[in-house]
């Protein structure tokens, strides 16, 4: 493992990503199901994702500034397909609300950015694949 | 463009891990960079001339097809 490896080693942001997914999903389970009545408890619980999601975009800036020239292209390359890709996707939901309601009116958009670390993913292979 | 970076690392003796080391590179990059997947910018490939000495034309090279 050279500096370079070593210096972009992801573990952090990965470590703290997967707490965000874990608190994010455990935060809604527990929303979801009238167990807490506190409002001020309720809160805490629906804020813990976001404070954990910050401290990933954190460690996942650190990581970007440490990038070389050509890894910061393919992660150019990635994000700007997942965002067109995220574009299509909300594009197509809601397009296909209008054709028919009674089918995707049950898709909850807030789920949609679950997509978006897949698309992201996919831009990342793609970018990879043109340049290594 | 070619590139005479694979030869000069060879003339050294060093891997493309050791050479991104060097450089501060991911092994990856100096691989693409030798094999014409990647062409690096005027910096990159600037320091790379300033790690083996050598003018910048001399490593990296344009093709008649890259010339105006």
């Amino acid at each position: 493992m050279n500096t370079q490896t070593r210096r972009n080693n992801p573990g952090v942001a990965v470590f703290l990503g997967t707490l965000w997914f874990i608190a994010y999903f455990g935060a809604r389970a527990l929303l979801e199901r009238p167990l807490i009545s506190s409002l001020a408890v309720r809160y805490l619980i629906a804020m813990l994702p976001v404070v954990l999601a910050g401290l990933t975009i954190l460690a996942v800036a650190r990581l970007v500034r440490r990038l070389d020239e050509m890894q910061l292209r393919i992660q150019v390359i990635a994000l700007s397909t997942g965002f067109l890709l995220t574009a299509l996707l909300l594009m197509a939901l809601a397009l296909a609300q209008y054709a028919e309601p009674s089918r995707f009116a049950t898709i909850r958009l807030t789920e949609v950015w679950v997509a978006i670390p897949a698309i992201y993913f996919i831009g990342v292979a793609t970018a990879r694949r043109r340049f290594e | 463009m070619r590139t005479r970076l694979k030869v000069l690392r060879a003339e050294r003796d060093l891997t493309q891990a050791e050479l991104a080391d060097k450089l501060s590179f991911s092994r990856n990059t100096i691989n693409s960079i030798e094999t014409g997947r990647f062409v690096p910018s005027v910096v990159t490939a600037l320091r790379i001339a300033v790690f083996f000495e050598k003018p910048v034309e001399e490593i990296f090279i344009l093709e008649p097809e890259d010339q105006p």
